[in-house]
C-alpha cells in the first residue's frame, strides 16, 4: 500500500462542477462581437473532375459576406504525412465530403441557404472503395501514388518460415475490422478570430493544440507565430480531433472578412466530415509449440486509407508490429499497405492500429489455446513479457503485469467455473492488450512534455502545461501530481487555460501519453518548485534545508511544529523582494526514447501498459444477438493516479469496444455514408451495456509519475476479442469479420449447425 | 415573418422576436445565451438538448420556440440555486458521472425527471429511463450510480447526502 | 434549420382550410418528432408547418360507451402512463413505452405516429390488433376509418391533404382476452423496429378465438397475419399450431432488406417474434 496523500485517492474532476452547471464553454458557446457563421460545401461525389463552381447566386443572398473557392486558398498542398491536403479542392474531388467552397454569412441559416446555392459541375470519374481492388492494375488513381499505395511498411525479424516448419501447430486466418465513426458528443468546430496584429486566435476543440500549429501554419501559408490556439472544454475526441481542414477553412473565412467566424459540423457534416478508423483486411499466421508457446508471426495487412493521408502511417505500423512487446516473439514478418481509396479519410480512434491487430491476435491466441487443449489463460501466462523484457524491435518494457492481469481478471470472472459450465448460449471469453504510453513516430522532433508551476500570492500553485483535456481527467490528474509532490490538496492547485500564447508547447492527448509524458513534466517542474521554496524557506528561517518538510500548505522544521512558514507567506515575502517575481518550478520530461531506424528498430516509448480482459456473453441462438452480460478488466496502469478517472476510462474504453464488437459500422452507398446519424449509427445505450468492473494492478513503472502508465486505449483494445472469443464459448462459432451483427451470428450459427 | 415570443425559462421571462421555423434549443442558446444546453445532433437522437417543459423532459431540438410558449421551461442553469449545487448536480461530480461534460447538462436533466417521477427508481429503471441520452464518455456506469445513490425509499423527495 | 412559415389554427376547419391554401409544402404540425427531422434531412420540403397543437379537444383519453377514445394530439407519453389504457388495453402502454425515447414521447403523438405511416410504428401493430378506428374530420363531411384501411404503403396513409385525424376509438376488448406486443430491434436502447409483432386472442376452455396478429416493419405496411391467424383459430395455442402459425407468418410478409438488415433475416425474424409472442399468451 502507498502512503501517498493524494495521488491513489477517487478525485472528483477539478473540472466537474462546470460541467455540471452549464457554465462550461465549449467552442459553439462563443460568441463575439460581430461574429460570422460558416459552413463548408462538401463534395457530393466519391470520384471527379471538378468542372465548375458558380457561387454567383450564394454571393447575392442578403447576409452572405463571403464566399470561397480553391482560388481564394493559398493554394498549396499541405498534410501531415503526405501532402495530400489542400484547403479547398482544386481540381478533383477524391472522396464524398470533400471540402470544395465555404461560406461565411451573418447567421447559420443563410450559411446553409447559400450553400444551397452553390453549383457545382462535375466529370465523375470511375470510384473505387475496397482496398485490394484499389491496388489492382487498371484500378482508378486517385492520388499520385502508383497502384493508389499510399504507404507500404514491412518489418521481419528471425526466420518466420523456419519457425513455422518447427511448429506443432500453424494457424493462418483472415480477419476483418470495420470502419467505425468515434462518435464524441461535440461535433467538429471551430471559432476563429482575425486580430488587428495579422494574427489569428483560434478557439478549438483539438487534441494537439501546439503540434497543429505546424500543419495549419503551412496550411495558411502564415508564420507559426501568427497562429494562437486557445482552448475551450472539449466534448470528447477519442483521437478523431486532430488536424481537419475545418479549422484552417474558418481562419480564411475570418482573415477575408475581417469577423470572427464559427464554423461547425451538424452531426450529418461531422459524419462527412470527420475521419474515422481504419479499417483493415487482417491476414494473420502463426505458430506454435505443442505447450502452447508461440513460434512465429507473420501478417499481412490491406487498409483503406481514404481519399487522403491523415494519421494512417502511423496507424498502420502500429498495427503491424505494436502486439510484438506483448508476448515473446522472437521471429517476425510483417507487411502492410496503406491504399488510397475513394472513402472518408481515415484517421485515429482510441487504439490506433493495435486495436485492430489485437483483435486478430487474441482471436488467433483463443482459436490455438482450444486446438491445443490449452486453458487460454494459461497460455497467456505462458507466453507473456516480464518486467525488463526488450523485444525484437527493441522496445524496453521497464515495468509489466500482463500475468497478473490475467490473474486478477479470471479470479474475479470465476473463469474456471463458468469455463466448466458449458451452457450453449452463455460463454465466457478472454483477450489481452498492450500499449504505449506515448509514440516517438507520432511526432518525431521530440516526444517528451514540459511544464510550468508558479507559486501564487495565496500560498497556492498554478499549473501550465499545454497538454489536453478531453474529459479523461488529465487536468485532475495533474493537479493531484503536483499537490503530492508540495504537501498541497487538490483545491490548492489550478490548472492555468491551455493557449499556445502562453503554454507549453506540448504534443498533446493521443497515444495514451498524457498522464505518463505530461504528468511526469509536472511532477518534475513540482519538485523544481519544491526545492526552489525549500531553499528560500532555509533562508527566511535559518535552517538547512534537510531540516525542513512540506505540508499543508507550509514549510515547516522538522519536529518543531511551531516553526515554519505558510507558503501564502513565502510567496508574497519572495515577490516584494524580487520586484514582482514568482517562485516558477520547471520541469522537462525527456523520456528517452528513439524514433525506429530503417530497421523499424528503436524503443518509441517510455511505458507500455497490458490489461486482461474477460467477457461473458449470452447469445440468443434464435435471432442471433448477443448481450454481453458480464466484464470484468484488469489494467497494469503502472500506478492507480485517481481511482475515480481510472475506473471512468476503463468503462468508456469498454463500452466503445462493445459499439465496435455488435453494433457501429459505417455503410457506405456509393461512396456516400448511408447512416450518417445516431438513427443508423448505433452506439450503445445504458441498455446495451453491463456493470464493467475495473481491477487495477500496480506495476509500478521506473519512468511514469509515481510510477504511472497509460490506460485511455488499452481499455478499448481488447473488447472485441474478449467478446468474439465469448462467443465461441457459448455457441462454437468463430466470427472475424467485426461487426457481430446477429444477423452474421445467426448465419453462422445455421452453418454450423448443418 | 418573425413572430413575438413569450417564454418563461427558469423562472424569468423573455420576451423575444423569433423566426417561426427555429427550435427552442436554437433561442436557447443564442436568443437567450444560456448555452448550457447542447446540440449533439438536431435530430432527438442523442438527448443532449434535454430540458424540461412543464417538468416533462422534451428534446429542445424538436420543439419549435413558438411551441414553448406558455410552458415552464427549465434547463441546466436553473437547476443550482444561490450558488449550491442540485443534488443531482452534486451527485454527478462527485461520482465521477462527469467526464467531457457535452452530454452532461441534458443528462441531469433527464435524471432529475427520473428521480421526480420515482423517488426510488431501480438500476434498471434508471437505465430504461436513459435510454434517449447518449453518452460516448462514461459507458454509463458512474451515471446510473450517481443517480441510484439518491434513491430514496418510500419519501416525496429525494435529499441533499 | 431549414426556413419554413408557421401557423396555429384555432379550429379544425381553418386547419384543413390552411393545409389547402399553404400548397404542396404544407404539413400539418403535431408532436414534431417525424416531421421536423425528415425536414432536416430533406426528405420533406416543409414551406409551411400547420400546429394542430392549438386546436382543443384533440387530447385526451376517456372511456364511453365500451370504447376507448384517444385524440389523435394525445403524447405518446401519456398513453403510456394512462390508468385507463393500462388496465383496459395494456398492450398499447407497453407499445408506447417502447417508442423512441422518454423524450420523444413527450412530444409524439398517437395521431403523428400513425400519419407518418411508417410500417416500422410501435404504436400501429397493438391498434390493429384491438381493431381500433379513426375518427377524420373532412371539410366534405367527418367520417370513421378502420385503421387497417389506412395506411396505401410506406409513409402513404388514406387521407387526403386537407383531412385531418382527430381520434382513434378502440372497442374494450371482450372479457378474457390477452395480448402481446413484442418490438425487435438492433440494440436494447432507443431503436427503430426491425420487426414488430402485436396479438389479441381469446382463449376459453382450451379454444382460440378471435384471434389478431399483427406484423410491423414486415411490409410495405402494417400486415395482418391471416393465415397465421388461422393457423391458430380453434385450436388450444398448443406448441404444434403456435410452430405453425409462426411459419405461416414468415410466408406470408414481404418484408425488405434496408442498411439495418436483409429481408431474409426479417422473415426469420418474424417466425422467430410470432413464436415467442403467441408462447407469451398462453401464460
Amino acid at each position: 500500500m502507498s502512503d501517498f496523500k493524494v495521488v491513489g485517492k477517487p478525485q472528483p474532476f477539478v473540472d466537474a462542477r462546470q460541467k455540471a452547471t452549464g457554465d462550461a464553454v465549449y467552442t459553439t458557446d462563443i460568441h463575439l462581437p460581430g461574429m460570422l457563421y460558416g459552413k463548408i460545401l462538401r463534395s457530393p461525389i466519391p470520384h471527379g473532375r471538378i468542372l465548375n463552381i458558380d457561387t454567383s447566386r450564394a454571393l447575392r443572398l442578403p447576409g452572405v459576406k463571403k464566399v470561397i473557392t480553391a482560388r481564394d486558398t493559398p493554394m498549396l498542398c499541405y498534410g501531415i504525412t503526405h501532402e495530400d491536403w489542400h484547403l479547398l479542392a482544386p481540381d478533383k474531388v477524391r472522396f464524398v465530403g470533400e471540402e470544395i467552397a465555404a461560406v461565411a454569412a451573418v447567421d447559420l441559416d443563410t450559411a446553409e441557404e447559400a450553400l444551397d446555392l452553390i453549383k457545382m459541375e462535375f466529370e465523375e470519374l470511375p470510384a473505387v472503395y475496397d482496398p485490394e481492388e484499389a491496388m489492382q492494375p487498371g484500378a482508378p488513381l486517385i492520388n499520385d501514388a502508383p497502384g493508389n499505395i499510399a504507404h507500404v511498411f514491412e518489418v521481419e525479424r528471425g526466420n518466420v518460415e523456419e519457425a513455422f516448419g518447427d511448429s506443432y501447430l500453424v494457424l493462418e486466418e483472415k480477419y476483418y475490422t470495420s470502419q467505425v465513426y468515434q462518435s464524441y458528443l461535440e461535433p467538429m468546430a471551430a471559432v476563429a478570430k482575425p486580430e488587428s496584429d495579422g494574427r489569428i486566435s483560434f478557439y478549438l476543440p483539438i487534441q494537439i493544440p501546439s503540434k497543429c500549429r505546424v500543419t495549419y501554419a503551412k496550411a495558411l501559408d502564415m508564420p507559426i507565430d501568427s497562429l494562437r490556439i486557445i482552448q475551450p472544454h472539449i466534448g470528447g475526441g477519442f483521437g478523431a480531433k486532430m488536424e481537419t481542414p475545418l479549422h484552417p477553412i474558418a481562419a480564411l473565412l475570418a482573415k477575408l472578412t475581417g469577423k470572427p467566424v464559427s464554423l461547425a459540423n451538424t452531426r450529418e457534416e461531422d459524419f462527412m466530415g470527420g475521419n474515422p478508423r481504419l479499417p483493415m483486411n487482417i491476414q494473420l499466421k502463426m505458430g506454435f509449440t505443442r505447450e502452447g508457446l508461440i513460434t512465429a508471426k507473420k501478417v499481412r495487412i490491406v487498409a483503406a486509407n481514404g481519399g487522403r493521408v491523415c494519421y494512417g502511417v502511423p496507424i498502420l505500423g502500429t498495427a503491424c508490429f505494436r502486439v510484438d512487446s506483448m508476448y515473446r516473439f522472437q521471429n517476425i514478418k510483417a507487411e502492410g499497405y496503406l491504399v488510397y481509396t475513394n472513402t472518408l479519410p481515415t484517421g485515429c480512434f482510441r487504439g490506433f492500429g493495435n486495436s485492430q491487430m489485437v483483435f486478430a491476435l487474441e482471436s488467433m491466441m483463443d482459436q490455438a489455446a482450444h486446438q491445443l487443449g490449452i486453458d487460454p489463460a494459461e497460455m497467456r501466462h505462458a507466453n507473456a513479457v516480464h518486467s525488463g523484457y526488450v523485444s525484437v524491435h527493441g522496445w524496453q518494457v521497464k515495468s509489466a503485469a500482463l500475468d497478473e492481469c490475467v490473474g486478477k481478471a479470471t479470479d474475479a470472472a470465476g473463469w474456471k467455473k463458468k469455463r466448466a459450465e458449458k451452457i450453449f448460449g452463455k460463454g465466457i471469453g478472454l483477450a489481452c492488450t498492450n500499449h504505449v504510453s506515448g509514440y516517438s513516430a507520432f511526432f518525431p522532433p521530440f516526444h517528451g512534455s514540459s511544464a510550468m508551476l508558479r507559486l501564487e500570492l495565496n500560498g497556492k500553485v498554478s499549473v501550465t502545461s499545454g497538454e489536453v483535456e478531453l474529459g479523461q481527467g488529465q487536468k485532475t490528474a495533474f493537479s493531484q501530481i503536483a499537490a503530492e509532490v508540495l504537501g498541497l490538496t487538490v483545491e490548492d492547485v489550478r490548472m492555468t487555460p491551455v493557449d499556445s500564447d502562453l503554454s507549453t508547447f506540448s504534443l498533446g492527448a493521443w497515444a495514451s501519453r498524457t498522464t505518463t509524458v505530461g504528468g511526469k513534466a509536472v511532477y518534475l517542474a513540482a519538485a523544481d518548485l519544491r526545492s526552489k521554496i525549500m531553499a528560500y524557506a532555509s533562508m527566511l528561517l535559518e535552517v538547512e534545508e534537510d531540516q525542513l518538510f512540506m505540508a499543508g500548505g507550509k514549510v515547516i522544521q522538522d519536529g518543531c511544529p511551531d516553526k515554519g512558514i505558510a507558503l501564502a507567506d513565502l510567496a508574497s515575502r519572495y515577490l516584494y523582494q524580487h520586484n514582482g517575481s514568482f517562485i516558477y518550478g520547471f520541469g522537462e520530461f525527456n523520456p528517452g526514447t528513439q524514433v525506429p531506424d530503417a530497421e523499424k528498430y528503436g524503443n518509441p516509448s517510455c511505458a507500455y501498459p497490458f490489461a486482461a480482459h474477460i467477457a461473458e456473453v449470452e447469445v440468443d441462438t434464435e435471432t442471433g444477438q448477443v448481450q454481453v452480460v458480464s466484464y470484468h478488466a484488469a489494467h497494469d496502469l503502472g500506478r492507480t493516479i485517481n481511482p475515480l478517472g481510472a475506473s471512468g476510462q476503463i468503462e468508456g474504453g469498454v463500452a466503445m469496444g462493445v459499439g465496435w464488437a455488435l453494433m457501429e459500422d459505417l455503410f457506405y452507398d456509393h461512396g456516400r455514408v448511408a447512416n450518417a446519424g445516431f438513427l443508423d449509427y448505433r452506439v450503445p445505450g445504458p441498455k446495451d451495456l453491463p456493470e464493467i468492473k475495473s481491477i487495477f494492478v500496480e506495476s509500478n513503472d521506473p519512468y511514469g509519475p509515481f510510477g504511472a502508465k497509460g490506460l485511455g486505449e488499452p481499455a478499448l483494445n481488447p473488447v472485441a476479442a474478449a467478446i468474439s472469443n465469448a462467443i465461441y464459448d457459448a455457441v462454437g462459432i468463430r466470427l472475424r469479420e467485426l461487426p457481430f451483427t446477429p444477423e452474421k451470428v445467426l448465419t453462422e450459427l445455421k452453418k454450423s449447425k448443418k | 415573418m418573425k413572430k413575438q415570443l413569450d417564454l418563461l425559462v427558469n423562472g424569468d421571462h423573455y420576451h423575444l422576436l423569433v423566426d417561426p421555423h427555429v427550435t427552442l434549443l436554437h433561442v436557447l442558446r443564442n436568443n437567450i445565451g444560456l448555452t448550457g444546453t447542447k446540440e449533439g445532433c438536431g435530430a432527438g437522437e442523442c438527448g443532449a438538448c434535454t430540458v424540461l417543459a412543464d417538468g416533462d423532459p422534451v428534446n429542445s431540438c424538436l420543439m419549435l420556440a413558438v411551441q414553448a410558449e406558455g410552458k415552464e421551461i427549465i434547463t441546466i442553469e436553473g437547476l443550482a440555486a444561490n450558488g449550491q449545487l442540485n443534488p443531482v448536480q452534486e451527485a454527478f461530480v462527485s461520482h465521477g458521472a462527469i467526464q467531457c461534460g457535452y452530454c452532461t447538462p441534458g443528462m441531469i436533466m433527464m435524471a432529475k425527471s427520473i428521480l421526480d417521477q420515482n423517488p426510488d427508481p431501480s438500476e434498471d429503471e434508471i437505465r430504461s429511463r436513459l435510454i434517449g441520452n447518449l453518452c460516448r464518455c462514461t459507458g454509463y456506469e458512474k451515471i446510473v450510480q450517481a443517480v441510484r445513490s439518491l434513491a430514496r425509499p418510500a419519501e416525496g423527495r429525494y435529499q441533499h447526502e | 434549420m431549414r426556413r419554413f412559415s408557421y401557423l396555429r389554427p384555432e379550429n379544425l376547419a381553418e386547419a384543413a382550410a390552411a393545409r389547402f391554401d399553404n400548397g404542396p409544402g404544407a404539413y400539418f404540425l403535431a408532436g414534431g418528432t417525424d416531421l421536423l427531422v425528415r425536414n432536416r434531412h430533406k426528405t420533406t420540403d416543409l414551406g409551411c408547418a400547420v400546429d394542430l397543437g392549438g386546436i382543443p379537444g384533440l387530447d385526451g383519453i376517456y372511456l364511453k360507451d365500451g370504447q376507448i377514445f384517444i385524440g389523435a394530439m394525445t403524447r405518446v407519453a401519456k398513453i403510456e402512463k394512462s390508468d385507463l389504457v393500462r388496465s383496459h388495453i395494456p398492450m398499447l402502454a407497453d407499445a408506447a413505452g417502447l417508442l423512441g425515447s422518454p423524450q420523444v414521447r413527450n412530444l409524439a403523438t398517437i395521431g403523428g405516429n400513425l400519419c407518418n405511416g411508417s410500417p416500422s410504428a410501435d404504436l400501429t401493430p397493438p391498434l390493429i390488433a384491438l381493431g381500433a378506428t379513426l375518427s377524420v374530420y373532412s371539410p366534405r363531411g367527418g367520417k370513421t376509418i378502420g385503421l387497417e384501411e389506412f395506411f396505401l404503403g410506406p409513409a402513404q396513409t388514406i387521407l387526403l391533404p386537407d383531412e385531418i385525424l382527430t381520434g382513434i376509438i378502440i372497442p374494450l376488448p371482450p372479457e378474457g382476452a390477452r395480448f402481446a406486443f413484442l418490438k425487435h430491434s438492433l440494440k436494447k436502447s432507443m431503436d427503430i423496429a426491425l420487426v414488430n409483432v402485436a396479438a389479441m386472442v381469446s382463449l376459453s376452455k382450451s379454444t382460440c378465438t378471435g384471434g389478431k396478429i399483427v406484423l410491423g416493419a414486415a411490409a410495405p405496411t402494417p400486415l395482418r397475419a391471416k393465415g397465421a391467424e388461422a393457423a391458430i383459430s380453434g385450436t388450444a395455442l398448443d406448441e404444434e399450431n403456435i410452430i405453425k402459425a409462426a411459419e405461416a407468418a414468415a410466408g406470408e410478409c414481404s418484408p425488405i432488406s434496408d442498411l439495418r438488415c436483409s429481408a431474409e433475416y426479417r422473415r426469420e425474424l418474424v417466425r422467430v417474434l410470432v413464436g415467442r409472442t403467441l408462447r407469451s399468451l398462453r401464460a
